[in-house]
């Protein structure tokens, strides 16, 4: 049996309010999960709420290591003047829609070819029981002359050995 | 959920050690398997019955895993599995490593 993975969003104040096994990680002009995207949206010249995701292996299911997080989006190009920006934290922090300090790179738009997600803080982490990655931090940032919509896909590919 | 691709071991002596068994649950693991003893090594796709086959040297140190993918579009979510396997040479340290995707798609390439 392969190892049970999901995803969980933390969000509000901290030490925060998570949503576990998501799949939605949308984000908006509140910090809230659920979150309509089209009942939040981001103004031009504005930033989303940062959102925190990690990931979640409950059961190894006979595995031995879970490793090389890599997070990336795909899919057609984000509208004029929208930016998705991508970085990770070891501790959750309540969500801010100023420039995040942490999100503060261009998400990669193809699979990268080292881990981007660490485990434990540092690179060469690993699970090998039940337990969580860092957090990755994805905020939305939008130019004064940003088109309205957009929207993306999002990977999350780990590696496991069994 | 049973595993798709699975891997057999082909010792020299002839002896096979099957990762799974007939129901894709697994059996062994992949530190279980004597590298110093290993003639081929397979990885097969159960639900297309393909299956790629390595035969193995002294040179060459074993790599097997999958690379889990969590697809998220709006509100839906996509599961994919990849199948990674090859070896590292001990001499020179290079790593060859083989990607084998649920829509048959193959890569070869160097890591």
């Amino acid at each position: 049996m392969a190892a049970t993975v999901q995803l969980d969003v933390t969000y509000g104040v901290a030490p925060g309010t998570e949503a576990t096994n998501v799949s939605d990680i949308s984000v908006g002009s509140a910090d809230i999960y659920p979150l309509n995207a089209a009942n939040n949206p981001v103004a031009p010249g504005a930033n989303s709420y940062e959102r925190y995701v990690r990931l979640h292996v409950t059961d190894m299911g006979g595995s031995t290591k879970i490793n090389n997080i890599r997070v990336y989006r795909s899919g057609s190009a984000l509208p004029s003047g929208i930016a998705l920006k991508y970085g990770q934290s070891t501790a959750y922090a309540t969500p801010v829609n100023t420039a995040s300090s942490k999100a503060t790179a261009d998400i990669p738009t193809s699979l990268p070819a080292s881990e981007n997600l660490f485990i434990g803080g540092a690179s060469g982490g690993a699970l090998t029981a039940a337990g969580y990655s860092d957090y990755a931090v994805f905020q939305a940032q939008l130019a004064g002359t940003a088109n309205a919509g957009g929207s993306t896909v999002i990977s999350f590919v780990y590696s496991e050995t069994a | 959920m049973p595993e798709r691709f699975v891997w057999v071991a082909v010792y020299k002596n002839g002896d096979l050690l099957f990762q799974c068994d007939e129901h894709g649950e697994i059996k062994h693991k992949f530190s279980e398997i004597d590298q110093k003893n290993l003639d081929l090594f397979l990885v097969f796709d159960r639900l297309s019955n393909r299956k790629i086959t390595l035969k193995f040297s002294e040179r060459m140190k074993l790599i097997f895993y999958w690379d889990r993918y969590i697809t998220l579009q709006q509100d839906k979510e996509e599961r994919a599995t990849v199948a990674c396997f090859g070896w590292q040479d001990k001499e020179t340290g290079s790593k060859t490593i083989i990607r084998m995707h649920e829509n048959g798609q193959i890569e070869v390439g160097d890591e």
